[in-house]
């Protein structure tokens, strides 16, 4: 099988092809085929040729020269542009739109396009690895990365060294290809795809996802009404802490920081107070240097809306009414017995399991008893693994996991294997558990029929966005037929 | 030819890794009882203060980076030297005063930056998922039914409002999904990532890259 | 410090909530693209984070963890634990080292004789203690709580003998899925290919098997980071309103809505 190579993203594509199946540049200019050693030399997972390993402004060495190298009969570069005369590589460039400073191009222009070309499901050509979409799960795809835009104006500057502008336009393609693979707020828009219809724009999407968790918050849009779903181990978790006897000392591994405090604090909360009704003393640990500040927090409002209720004035806390103050600060050291971060990661989470108070440094008459329970607030199914594998088998105490709703599949073997006790995860966890908590509750909170709302709208803008998608899908490859 | 530096420091790296796992190993397995227990346990406490240190040492690093940034006058300087400032406001406020992190100063700094800064940051991954989910969540794609029926099934069942008309039967197939074949699946990656770790961990001990 | 607030809690506290709202409403106008406030405001977030970082590693280790035990120990004369001592040498050799690497300058090479040896050696030691903990720890773990377990439980439902016949085909269709996704993420493909016919086309169908349950997996896995993202843009929407609401502001825009809509 014969492909040439994008001399924009340097992604392989098939012989013929009119655009990248990567990232939609124009191919029609040179066809010159890579055949399949030379495919199997450079994978597409490799960075990508430079545009001056063939059109070099250097002279290659034929030791230099990988198709020499692998025993190719041609020395011919794999995009020969007749750069090698001095100023064509500035011609060469202008004739690239793509690779030129953006200008006066506003952004958000690029609209998404099928490249109807090619067959999409080729896995030999598919841009994208199998299981890319696994891939971030963990919610580690870092904004600062994606909204950082290539000062490609600086990238390319004539002021540079030859050596230093092949470096240039290997990393502009290198970058090129990530954007074309992951989606990006800023995909440049300096090169625009043939027009073909449907063409939903990035920046739409924004839009619809936005306004849809917005306006019913806004708003107080009309609630769709229907409830979330109880998933297994709701229950079980709440049957656990609700067996726990008065006074009863639970260790609380807190896995998540202000990042990810507007979902786990949703799903924290009810199981906080539920403690907190059960008069458990609260021993809390982290290893994210956020954590202790975070579990202040939720523990202090917890307790203020528990008092509450001790007082017989019912659900007081609406809405956090502003920074909490130091009187808030003391309800929340009063229920935790210690709450303290830890550095060094894994390597510090065994000594919790075996020698709880030197973890803590405190002293071991600080804690009256073991733990009866231990609760997991976890952003990412790892903290979770990780505690059952380093802490759990070395002081056994049973474990819930309260988690992120993207947890839930990722701990589920354990909770088959009953290495779990219970699992609370997501919004729908956390609104299934205040309804175990508080059966006989009768009317909604305004806050949470607000949450629902924006959720119902939320989970149906994505259930749109995800149908238009394979709709665009499907009307291209019917136009290609 | 490897300098002599390089070598001595791979074999301190790799005598303590053959040390270290050894010690632990026989503690976990009781072999000596709890004799080897003390000794575990301040290995434990030692890499809890050395990672300390590390922490300190990274925010050394990356503030002296931006400290060359500004003394360069890189593209975006203004930015390193307010990263210099909120660094310098942060660290005296809570190096000051005995209470550190509870220093009132810096509760605020985190309820007025840290908190919602980070918190924001995040807010926005779902813009991009949703937009990845438009290009790749497509059946045309590599395994792009499999994976869109699993996700639409999820998403179907957890919209808090399909609860209303979706026929209980697909509800109960999505869970069954999560519990069964979905599970099982997961649990041959969890065995596989968990194999992976021990070799490569068992690879390093032995010496070997 | 204290006493200023204490002298105007309530401005300090709505002061906050301000910078904390423009805050995020700068960092949140990055979607709509680039610009230098967005930027300096990410600028300023990872210098607070740094300092808050800096100050919690001293605070909440070194001081309590190292410096207080040995000062204390010190102070009454009593010979401190060597243990302390040694774990003293270590964290001194590490932050040494790791300072010498920082402030290198790009003439010098890497442990090129001399003190810069001796120190790349020395601080390799508390390295690779750190590295050993962590490799030992994370290797023994594996084992203990998720190799053997899951093992363990994947034979039991996979070899349930006394069930009836639908669970005896369930239990093993798990096991099967368990063991082709392990077939399809860890087998050596090359290997698999110089196996007898037959058996190649069993493990390719095995293999077959787990990958389109890991791919099953892969979309509930997806969908419910979807809402697991939307859930935080959910609570900062909320938090915007709440602002909004406490401000008056969103009244002010009712109030001018009402007027353009004659309301």
């Amino acid at each position: 099988m014969t492909a040439i190579r994008c001399p924009h993203c340097g992604a392989t594509n098939r012989a013929g092809s009119n655009f990248c199946n990567a990232c939609g540049a124009d191919l029609r200019m040179d066809d010159a085929p890579l055949s399949p050693d030379q495919l199997g030399a450079r994978s597409a997972d490799q960075p990508a040729p430079s545009a001056s390993a063939a059109p070099s402004v250097e002279p290659t060495s034929p030791e230099q020269d990988p198709a020499q190298e692998s025993g190719q009969e041609s020395a011919r570069p794999l995009f020969d542009l007749g750069l090698a005369s001095p100023g064509a590589e500035e011609q060469w460039l202008a004739d690239q739109p793509w690779l030129q400073a953006e200008g006066d191009e506003a952004p958000w222009e690029e609209g998404d396009e099928i490249p109807a070309d090619e067959p999409q499901d080729d896995e030999a050509f598919a841009p994208i690895p199998e299981g890319r979409l696994i891939t971030g799960v963990q919610g580690l795809l870092s904004p600062l990365n994606i909204t950082s835009r290539v000062d490609q104006q600086s990238l390319v500057s004539p002021s540079l060294p030859p050596s230093a502008r092949e470096l240039s336009l290997d990393e502009i393609r290198r970058i090129r290809r990530l954007m074309a693979e992951e989606p990006s707020p800023l995909p440049a828009g300096e090169w625009r795809p043939p027009r073909r219809w449907p063409t939903l724009r990035i920046p739409w999407i924004f839009w619809i996802i936005g306004l849809s968790a917005f306006l019913p918050i806004a708003l107080l849009l009309g609630n769709l009404g229907g409830e979330p779903r109880q998933w297994p181990g709701v229950q079980e978790a709440y049957a656990t802490i609700d067996a726990l006897p008065p006074g009863a000392t639970v260790l609380v591994y807190w896995a998540y920081d202000p990042a990810t405090s507007g979902e786990l604090d949703q799903v924290a909360e009810p199981v906080v107070r539920h403690l907190l009704d059960k008069r458990a003393h609260l021993v809390v640990v982290s290893t994210l240097p956020g954590g202790p500040a975070t579990a202040r927090r939720l523990v202090a409002k917890a307790a203020l809306d528990s008092d509450a209720r001790s007082r017989g004035a019912g659900r007081t806390l609406e809405r956090t009414p502003s920074l909490p103050d130091a009187a808030t600060f003391f309800r929340a050291d009063a229920r935790m017995v210690a709450n303290v971060f830890l550095a060094g990661g894994v390597a510090a989470l065994p000594l919790i399991g075996e020698d709880l108070p030197a973890a803590l440094g405190v002293d071991a008459a600080g804690l009256e008893q073991p733990p009866a329970l231990t609760l997991v607030f976890a952003a990412r199914g790892e903290d979770v693994q990780y505690w059952l594998e380093q802490v759990q088998p070395r002081n056994r105490a049973p474990v819930i996991a309260v988690a992120s709703a993207v947890v839930d599949p990722q701990a589920r073997p354990y909770w088959d294997s009953g290495q779990l006790k219970g699992l609370v995860s997501g919004f729908d966890g956390a609104y299934s558990y205040e309804r175990l908590r508080t059966p006989f509750r009768t009317a909604t909170p305004q806050s949470e029929r607000a949450r629902l709302t924006a959720q119902n709208w939320g989970q149906i803008a994505l259930l749109v966005v995800i149908g238009l998608g394979n709709l665009a899908a499907i009307l291209g490859f019917r136009r290609e037929a | 030819m490897k300098s002599p530096t390089l070598l001595l420091t791979r074999s301190i790296t790799v005598i303590a890794l053959v040390a270290i796992f050894a010690l632990l190993a026989l503690d976990r397995a009781q072999v000596f009882g709890d004799a080897l227990r003390p000794f575990a346990n301040r290995l434990f406490a030692w890499a809890i203060v050395l990672g300390g240190v590390a922490l300190l040492l990274g925010a050394i690093n990356v503030a002296w980076v931006h400290l060359r940034r500004v003394q360069v006058g890189a593209p975006d300087w203004i930015g390193s030297l307010a990263l210099l400032v909120a660094l310098f406001v942060v660290l005296a406020a809570g190096l000051v005063d005995p209470a550190g992190t509870a220093n009132p100063l810096v509760e605020w700094l985190f309820d007025a930056i840290i908190a919602p800064g980070q918190a924001t940051l995040f807010a926005l991954l779902v813009f991009f998922m949703a937009a990845a989910a438009y290009r790749y969540l497509r059946i045309g794609r590599p395994g792009g039914a499999w994976i869109l029926v699993g996700a639409l099934l999820m998403m179907l069942t957890q919209l808090p409002v399909a609860s209303g008309w979706l026929p209980p039967g697909v509800a109960n197939f999505t869970v069954w999904l999560l519990e069964q074949p979905g599970m099982a699946a997961l649990r041959g990656a969890l065995l596989g990532s968990s194999l992976a770790l021990a070799l490569v961990g068992l690879r390093m001990i032995v010496g070997r890259r | 410090m204290d006493a200023f607030f204490t002298l105007s809690p309530a401005l300090i506290a709505n002061a906050g909530l301000w910078i904390g709202f423009l805050f995020s409403l700068m960092i949140f106008s990055a979607i709509l693209g680039d610009h230098f406030l967005a930027r300096l405001t990410q600028y300023i977030l990872v210098g607070a984070a740094l300092g808050y970082v800096a100050v919690l590693a001293w605070q909440e280790v070194l001081r309590p963890r190292l410096f207080t035990p040995l000062w204390t120990a010190t102070r009454a004369g009593d010979p401190a634990d060597l243990w302390l001592w040694a774990l003293l040498a270590l964290a001194v050799l590490l932050f040494a080292a790791g300072l010498e690497r920082i402030f290198r300058t790009p003439t010098a090479r890497k442990g090129s004789g001399g003190w810069r040896a001796i120190m790349a050696v020395l601080g390799s030691i508390p390295l690779a203690i750190m590295l050993a903990v962590a490799v030992a720890a994370g290797v023994i773990g594996a084992m203990e709580g998720t190799i053997f377990p899951q093992f363990m439980r994947a034979a039991q439902t996979g070899l349930p003998w006394r069930a009836s016949p639908g669970d005896l085909f369930l239990g093993a269709l798990m096991l099967f899925i368990t063991g082709g996704s392990l077939i399809y993420l860890r087998a050596d493909r090359q290997l698999i290919e110089q196996q007898p016919p037959i058996l190649r086309q069993v493990l390719r169908w095995w293999a077959g098997l787990g990958k389109r349950a890991l791919w099953l997996a892969a979309g509930l896995v997806f969908a419910r980071l979807l809402v697991a993202r939307l859930t935080l843009l959910i609570a900062r929407m909320e938090f915007f309103m709440i602002h909004l609401e406490q401000t008056g502001l969103w009244r002010w825009a009712e109030s001018i809505w009402a007027r353009i809509g004659g309301g």
